[in-house]
């Protein structure tokens, strides 16, 4: 069985990272030299995919994706997001337009991933920033997991698709 | 995109126009920054209604870099640039680097184009925009 899972967000939220931190594999990357230094001080950044794998064993494996997070790279988002069981949304809520970020990337990902298949990930976040998460979220009329969470964090990550699978399994149990 | 960029997009549009008239058969010249930036294009308009520049370079920048990590998961070296071949025609990319930025240049070529002579022309305007980059 392979598992197909993608992070998405904004440039600068540690979707590279994250997958980086996670896969078992040396992952793919396809970073060019950054021109947005003034907006997210990094030199790199990704411009086509991310890709790693974690060996599930007997049962398989999960294929992790990284999206490119400029909204000039939208035209790989539906080629990358093509037949995911679930996506990660990852967010830094340091950055001045998180919350924006926040609901441009529930709109445009949620025509490609059902929004059932969604886990919300704010890393430099604290409690009030779950509860405004938690209420954009109600606003839209949507309800999906939100956690705090380091993309560094090996421990936090794996939580996060502990969730993402036990929810699929879950709607595969209920349909 | 940084001010001395700014301020040589306007020469370079002016050259990649100059090219496009120049070599029979380019159909199109786009440079972008390796992030995906529209720097400047000639001929990338006009042609096809859905035919938008800066979209056709922020693809060209992840078609490249994409292109870039295959050939490093191939183990067949440094890469200098991928192609596409069509039924209408032809694209070719390279990769540019500078001091300052990383660049990629895409071109369009016609049909009755051979990979030769598309090849020789990319490298006429490689060199071209290489020296106005760093004059």
């Amino acid at each position: 069985m392979l598992l197909k899972v993608v992070f998405i967000g904004p440039m600068g939220s540690g979707k590279s990272t994250a997958i980086q931190t996670i896969s078992e594999i040396k992952p793919v990357k396809t970073e060019a030299r950054n021109t947005e230094r003034f907006k997210v001080d990094k030199p790199t950044t990704t411009v086509g995919m991310d890709f790693g794998e974690i060996n599930l064993g007997e049962h398989g494996k999960v294929a992790l994706y990284g999206v490119p997070g400029q909204r000039r790279f939208d035209f790989m988002w539906p080629i990358i997001t093509k037949g995911a069981m679930g996506a990660i949304l990852l967010l830094d809520c340091s950055q001045d337009s998180c919350w924006e970020d926040f609901k441009y990337f529930v709109d445009a990902f949620t025509k490609f991933v059902d929004p059932s298949s969604f886990v919300v990930a704010l890393n430099r976040a604290d409690e009030s920033d779950i509860d405004h998460c938690n209420q954009l979220l109600m606003d839209e009329g949507l309800t999906m997991p939100v956690f705090c969470s380091d993309p560094r964090s090996e421990q936090d990550l794996t939580i996060l698709l502990h969730v993402l699978i036990s929810n699929a399994e879950l709607r595969f149990l209920l349909d | 995109m940084s001010q001395q960029l700014v301020e040589q997009s306007e020469r370079l549009e002016v050259l990649l126009r100059s090219l496009s008239e120049e070599y029979e058969g380019l159909r199109f010249v786009v440079l972008a920054t390796s992030d995906g930036f529209l720097v400047a294009h000639a001929g990338a308009e006009g042609q096809s209604t859905d035919m938008d520049p800066n979209r056709i370079a922020t693809m060209a920048v992840s078609f490249t870099g994409l292109s870039y990590s295959l050939a490093s998961e191939c183990e067949i070296g440094e890469v200098k640039g991928a192609s596409v071949e069509s039924s209408e025609g032809l694209l070719l990319s390279r990769l540019l680097f500078t001091e300052e930025t990383d660049f990629v240049l895409l071109t369009g070529f016609k049909r009755s184009v051979n990979h030769g002579i598309a090849n020789w022309t990319l490298q006429k305007a490689y060199d071209a925009v290489f020296d106005c980059l760093n004059a």
